[in-house]
């Protein structure tokens, strides 16, 4: 038992410093100023401070400490990605994440639980080997995997799908892992904090101020700040926020949903993920079955949930294990998530000058956090791209040079 | 799920739609864009606008409009309907 | 002690129906229409389930399906809540999360760990060292969760039912009934449900002894049960509110999914227990939850109680329940008993003691059970101890506004009621009621008259109603009914055990909004969502933030209302399969059959041994003939004068030079220049054409060219012909000399060129005929009427059976098209390919004007970076290539394998492998890596590795009618 946990049980009213500082001042001017406090926002600002020494910096939200998408995600990490650039940069952020724990101080539940991309057809079991291939080459443990090894690990999976989309085989990758998302807001914002970083929750970025091709302040409702340069890191919103400054981009907003069930005694070790069942479920350390589809089918600005989410993950489910027809789904939820045509973030700098995005980050922006915070802080002190993030420039799009992410999609043929 | 009235079909679940988004003929000619940006740019604030909603059983397109924060559909028409007059 | 009453007038039961069922392994008495909390407590059983973290006992709270708390299993299901639970003859039930059973549960011994288990104890340790977290993580998952499932369990699906109706009331209390009995007037389509057994809601258990009450409710249930217009659903609950006025409403049979024109909500309240030491004893609960055990189940819930009361409520149910027999040892009242009318007279004039300006300092128990609690006067001093075995609080009361919030109202916390009530609400959406802030009976139905007069003129019908009563102005809730203990166990959320200081620490750590709180502390989360917790929780935030309640905001909730087992939300199984006309055929000859997206396509024709199956197939087409099942393609008819302009802005060739009855391939692309799909087009006129897509994409084919007439205003008709036409192709070099034998065509070189359409009579059916060649020998697509798919089918394999024709299956397709170097797009193409890459450059025609992808492809047609090649290599055939090996070269990735395969007629390995493109030369070796990660050599080769030059499209015989 830690001396921490003693601490509540013989310090009378005992309670650890507050994790994070909610000054009541704006000031008029911060060295950087960084849009959305969700662990992107609130990573990059760490590592701003931790590598950089840059702490005259502000987070602002519109809202509270991960209450966007690092609040609503299904916390699956893994970097088992098609590309070069994909592999690499995920990969960085599951050694990252490894230890993150010990970094933040803050137990985040990192936990290896292996995750399987599960193959109803001979096209996606190709695409599969696709990735175990570009995986290894890169030295990330994935492997392509046949029912035998499915039913090993998950004993309770029916492989015949109740009679269609058999499943064939899948991709495994032992490193997949989930981890409790809020944790890891909080803990960056604590370090942050620790190191003299500003948080400003509730507080909405309403304009940006740009002069001469350069960015010199945003504007809120508590007034207007100085900066000498912008971080925009949020998900969901991107477009909006690139239209203060006069940018275009291909990021177009669609909801993504997710659900649980009530906590039930652990019997599923492994994530497991279908991308023919549209569904990923995996159960949380609470117990509940955390589960989530495709993005819905139409652009939108909203949280709404849908009666048709639910069902349909419901009815796909059951397929695989037609035991869960009587354990009831508790609570249902949405976010809104950054889609960019090649399934790739947009991260870097911008024609504008002082002005830097992180966005684009899709379904998959979780399992990213500690490393484009990393790079973007880099990106940020160093005012250029960090060379892991090069090839996610937003200029990509005009130049034709897409990242390839999307080779696996394609597989309906 | 969300029941919208069309015109010819009368009011039909939006489960039979596919929505095809706000995309418009590919022109003969660029007028001071580039390609990279006429292809991927999408201006993806909150607004309301005119999608193309194609109904699956009858192989009709339609105009829909609709605001993208609220989801609130204001009338559809017959897309060739509509570009013929 | 609990125990059954003598028949109460509104009760719930059948006493003349007995049955028995078993609990923790003991057998029980009960009566039909018990629910197990009920039949438990006629039994005396208190104590019905242990907490979720401190594994405390717990039993009846709420009694109104929000016993998060006392969770039981059937086996087959499990978190069953109690407090709904309808209990079954024979049933045998256990409490969830115990170790050892719910009396000698050994996880209690958790509870003397309890204070170094602090709120989000499990971020603050276990993470160092860091290999002991799994073990650490191992415990945790262990003692998480509830219930445990059983992975044998049958699936149960239900179907679910849509209900289309103008008006739906949600909530069939007084407010509901009387929106009910104003729809009734009108004749209107109305369905009404509520979540208990029966209709009536509060009238049962508030108003169970007033008559005139008593004649309203039956006077409206009667008028319902006999109308035409209105359907009554008992025991559904609304589980959601999504958008247009969409409610699933879940039921014992399944779920309807109710699309309303208008609904009316009135769901009542949630009444919320008071905060104090050990109010988590079994024992401890709601007046209401007191209320509906006499009234519905006449359980006397114990003999001697303490009334806790922050409201009128409390003072009548005291009376009420000393009419039944059950001794009030007294009313603590948190405030001063004056403000309560005339009810605290009659207490007193009952001979019940009146406890003012004081609350419950602690609970406490004796082996397990109840048997006082102290007080403590508002002024902080200890006052004197009171004997009983029940405690009842009546001190406040939430909204049961989750689906107002879904719907999209706004609800804000009055001051003078000390409520949350809506303040607004969206268009078509009506609140009546105590939901809506209005307490008195009387007014109650007015209001719900009022709410459905609203609702039916939004629907356009005019009826006339009372006016809409004001909202009630004394305060029915406590603003502060929470009583901290220097030693805790003051419970704020009973499912996830959190106490006071649990929200005082996390607030003190930062988390200082309800948001961040509800995250951190976990408040809120459980199994009952925070319908017993939420609105203590706030009123305590509101304390530290030194706020108003109303300022302190709310977190939102979201669906469902209640848990929704998944077979429910599941419903009917069903899946769409298609067959091809010729299915019969495959199915009898053993092919191995698979899905292709819907269709099923029959890979090789024999199971067991598929690699001689397709060897033979092979062997068959390159020296006889085989026919292959070629229906799933997309069919798609062109009509009009504009289908040339419209060809030529969908596709990247150019179609102007393409003559009548003469083919093409074709092949598609999007606005990025990426590949999308590919077929053949053929020209029957100059204005009607008939093209071919790929069977997955077919439908999005005809999606796309119809979007793009309707764009560019094309006249053009455009008919999807995929499901009417059978198709197949017939192959080899005797594919004449069979056809010939079943057809009017003229098959001659002159007449029917590589390439060309022929239309004619085969097997006695019209079709067409394009003398095309994937595999690369002599052949024709033929294209008929599906409704012949069958016979013309069968009549080719007896017309061939001399030139021993047979039947091939699609991977002996793919490798015969494989050495004739043809793509299959997916396979050797992928979601990011374009033209120049995969060699098709030849096929896009950038000096047309416009069509889509030209802007993409002339940007790209210069950046070629890769390019698909075909390698040949010696290696042993053994040493498996597979498709997506990839391609090395110099330790970085170079390529990868797209199609690979043993091929007869080179006798060596061939394959297409998609290459960077200083890498494409012919003669160019590469290094595969296969999966042993060892490398094999491949050398590129030029394509096709069969029939360079297309000797095989010859027709050897010069009159092949003769031949045959």
């Amino acid at each position: 038992m830690s001396i921490r946990l003693l601490k509540y049980a013989f310090i009378e009213d005992w309670a650890e410093p507050r994790f994070f500082n909610t000054p009541d001042e704006l000031r008029d001017s911060y060295d950087v100023v960084i849009i959305g406090a969700g662990g992107h926002g609130l990573a990059t600002a760490y590592y701003l401070a931790r590598e950089h020494g840059i702490t005259n910096v502000a987070v602002l939200d519109q809202s509270y400490i991960g209450g966007g998408n690092t609040g609503r995600n299904t916390t699956i990490i893994r970097s088992n990605y098609l590309t070069e650039e994909g592999v690499k940069f995920y990969d960085q952020s599951v050694e990252l994440f490894k230890s993150l724990s010990e970094e933040l101080d803050l137990n985040i539940f990192y936990s290896e639980r292996g995750h399987f991309t599960l193959a109803h057809s001979d096209a996606t079991l190709r695409t599969a080997r696709w990735r175990a291939e570009v995986n290894k080459h890169y030295g990330v443990d994935s492997e392509v995997v046949g029912p035998d090894d499915i039913l090993k690990a998950c004993p309770q999976i029916q492989l015949d799908c109740g009679g269609n989309h058999e499943i064939l085989g899948a991709l495994y990758h032992a490193p997949g892992a989930v981890a409790r998302h809020d944790a890891v807001a909080w803990g960056y914002a604590k370090r942050a904090s620790e190191a003299g970083i500003e948080i400003h929750q509730h507080t909405e970025v309403t304009g940006i101020d740009v002069a001469g091709g350069r960015v010199v302040g945003v504007t809120t409702p508590r007034g207007k700040i100085q900066a000498g340069a912008v971080v925009s890191a949020v998900a969901g919103f991107t477009p909006t926020v690139l239209s203060m400054v006069g940018l275009s981009s291909p990021i177009e907003i669609f909801p993504l949903q997710a659900c649980v069930t009530e906590p039930i005694k652990p019997w599923l070790d492994t994530i497991i993920v279908s991308g023919s069942l549209h569904l990923y479920v995996s159960q949380s350390s609470r117990g509940e079955m955390v589960m989530g589809a495709s993005l819905d089918p139409m652009e939108l600005h909203s949280r709404r949930s849908t009666f048709e989410f639910v069902s349909n993950l419901a009815d796909q489910l059951l397929d695989m294990f037609p035991f869960l027809s009587q354990v009831n789904v508790n609570r249902q939820w949405a976010g809104m998530a950054d889609m960019t045509p090649d399934f790739a973030p947009v991260m870097g700098t911008t024609p504008v000058g002082g002005f830097y995005v992180d966005a684009g980050w899709g379904t998959w922006g979780f399992k990213a956090t500690p490393i484009s915070g990393k790079t973007m802080a880099a990106t940020v002190a160093n005012a250029r791209d960090d060379e892991l993030i090069t090839d996610f420039n937003l200029s990509r799009f005009g130049d034709y040079e897409l990242v390839g992410e999307k080779g696996a999609a394609a597989v309906g043929h | 799920m969300k029941y919208i009235d069309f015109p010819t079909l009368g009011r039909r679940p939006s489960s039979e739609f596919v929505v095809g988004g706000i995309i418009d003929p590919e022109p003969a000619e660029l007028d001071g864009i580039s390609p990279g940006e006429w292809v991927f740019n999408r201006d993806s604030i909150p607004m309301r606008r005119t999608e193309w909603w194609y109904h699956t059983p009858t192989q009709l397109w339609f105009l829909v409009e609709r605001h993208t924060a609220t989801d609130e559909v204001f009338g559809a028409t017959l897309a060739g309907a509509a570009i013929d007059g | 002690m609990a125990k059954r009453l003598p028949p109460q007038p509104n009760e719930w039961i059948k006493r003349d129906r007995r049955l028995s069922f078993v609990f923790e392994g003991e057998r029980y008495d009960g009566l039909e229409g018990d629910v197990l909390s009920s039949a438990l407590l006629a039994n005396d059983v208190v104590v019905q389930a242990r907490s979720f973290k401190y594994h405390r006992p717990r039993g009846v709270l709420s009694f109104a399906n929000h016993d998060a708390n006392v969770l039981v299993t059937t086996g087959d299901r499990t978190n069953v809540r109690a407090d709904v639970e309808q209990v079954a003859q024979g049933r045998s039930y256990r409490a969830v999360n115990t170790y050892g059973g719910l009396r000698f549960d050994v996880a209690r011994v958790i509870q003397l760990f309890a204070r170094v288990l602090p709120v989000g104890f499990y971020y603050k340790a276990f993470y160092r060292p860091r290999f002991l977290f799994p073990l650490w993580e191992r415990l945790i998952r262990t003692m998480a969760g509830l219930g445990k499932v059983n992975t044998t369990a049958p699936c149960v699906r239900v179907t679910r039912r849509n209900r289309f109706c103008d008006v739906l009331i949600i909530g069939g209390g007084v407010a509901g009934l009387a929106a009910a009995k104003q729809c009734l007037s009108e004749s209107i389509d109305v369905v009404i449900a509520d979540e208990n057994p029966r209709m009536g809601g509060s009238f049962d258990y508030l108003h169970a002894y007033d008559e005139s009450a008593q004649a309203v409710k039956t006077a409206i249930l009667d008028l319902l049960n006999s109308s035409n217009s209105a359907e009554v659903l008992t025991q559904h609950f609304a589980a959601g509110f999504y958008a247009d006025n969409s409610v699933p409403l879940v039921g014992p049979n399944g779920i309807v999914h109710v699309h309303a024109k208008a609904v009316i909500f009135a769901t009542g309240l949630y009444e919320q227990p008071a905060v104090f030491r050990n109010n988590d004893l079994p024992g401890v609960m709601l007046v209401s939850a007191a209320q509906r055990l006499v009234h519905r189940y006449a359980i006397a819930p114990c003999a001697n109680a303490v009334v806790l009361a922050g409201n009128n409520e409390a003072y009548a149910a005291a009376i009420d329940l000393q009419k039944i027999g059950v001794r009030i040892a007294a009313i603590v009242d948190l405030a001063e008993p004056n403000s309560r009318g005339d009810l605290a007279a009659t207490a007193m004039a009952n001979g019940i003691q009146i406890i003012p300006n004081a609350s419950i300092d602690e609970a406490r128990s004796r082996n397990g059970r109840l048997v006082a609690v102290s007080i403590r006067s508002n002024d902080g001093k200890q006052g004197q101890s009171i004997e009983c075995d029940g405690v009842l609080m009546s001190v406040g009361w939430a909204p049961a506004g989750g689906l107002l919030y879904q719907a999209g109202a706004r609800l804000e916390y009055d001051p003078t009621l000390e409520q949350v009530v809506p303040v607004s609400m969206p268009a078509g959406t009506y609140c009546a009621g105590r939901l809506n802030g209005v307490f008195d009976y009387l007014d109650q139905i007015d209001d719900g008259a009022a709410a459905a007069a609203a609702a039916l003129a939004d629907i356009g019908v005019r009826s006339d109603a009372a006016e809409r009563p004001a909202r009630t102005v004394q305060p029915h809730s406590h603003p502060y009914p929470i009583t901290p203990h220097a030693k805790g166990k003051e419970f704020v959320d009973f499912d996830e055990d959190l106490q006071v200081k649990d929200l005082t620490v996390a607030y003190r750590e930062g988390f200082d909004s309800v948001e961040l709180m509800k995250r951190y502390s976990t408040i809120g989360m459980g199994p009952s969502q925070g319908k017993t917790a939420n609105m203590n929780g706030v009123r305590i935030l509101g304390q530290l933030q030194d706020k108003a309640v109303a300022a302190v905001g709310v977190t939102t909730p979201r669906p469902f209302t209640h848990p929704v087992p998944m077979g429910m939300l599941a419903g009917r199984r069903l899946r769409r399969q298609w067959c091809t006309p010729m299915h019969e055929y495959h199915h009898a000859e053993n092919a191995d059959l698979q899905e292709a997206g819907t269709w099923l396509r029959p890979m090789s024709y024999t199971r067991g041994s598929p690699r001689t199956a397709i060897e033979r197939e092979y062997q068959m087409v390159r020296e006889q003939v085989g026919i292959i099942d070629v229906s799933t393609l997309g069919k798609i008819e062109l009509f009009g004068p504009d289908v040339i302009p419209l060809l030529e802005y969908a596709y990247t060739c150019s179609f102007e030079k393409l003559k009548p009855h003469m083919t093409r391939y074709i092949f598609m692309v999007d606005g990025s220049g990426t590949l999308v799909d590919d077929g053949v087009a053929a020209r029957l006129a100059d204005d009607h054409f008939y093209i071919t897509a790929t069977s997955s994409h077919a439908q999005a084919v005809v999606r796309q060219l119809q979007q793009y007439a309707d764009q560019l205003g094309f006249n053009v008709a455009i008919v999807d012909r995929t499901f009417q036409v059978a198709a197949l192709n017939l192959a080899g070099p005797r594919s004449a000399d069979v056809l010939s034998k079943l057809t009017d065509i003229d098959l001659s070189s002159e007449n029917f060129p590589y390439l060309a359409l022929r239309e004619g009579q085969i097997a006695g059916v019209q079709a067409r005929a394009l003398r095309v060649g994937f595999v690369g020998e002599l052949g024709y697509e033929i294209h008929f009427p599906a409704s012949h798919g069958a016979a013309v089918w069968q009549a080719l394999l007896e017309a061939g059976a001399a030139a021993g024709i047979g039947a091939f299956g699609v991977e002996a397709q793919r490798l015969l098209r494989l050495e004739k170097g043809h793509l299959i797009f997916g396979q050797d193409t992928d979601g990011t390919t374009n033209p120049y890459e995969v060699n098709l450059g030849w096929g896009v025609r950038l000096s047309k004007e416009q069509f889509v992808g030209k802007h993409s492809l002339t940007k790209l047609k210069p950046m070629l970076k890769r390019r698909l090649v075909g390698f040949v290599t010696d290696a042993d055939p053994d040493r498996l290539i597979q498709e997506c090996h990839l391609i090395i070269e110099q330790g970085g990735i170079a390529g990868r394998v797209t199609s690979v395969a043993y091929s007869p007629h080179r006798k060596a390995v061939i394959g297409l492998a998609m290459v960077d493109s200083s890498l494409t030369e012919a003669g160019q070796t590469l290094s595969v890596r296969v999966s042993d990660a060892t490398t094999v050599a491949v050398t590129v080769a030029d394509m096709p590795f069969y029939d360079p030059d297309n000797e095989r499209q010859q027709i050897n015989s010069s009159d092949p009618r003769q031949a045959a």
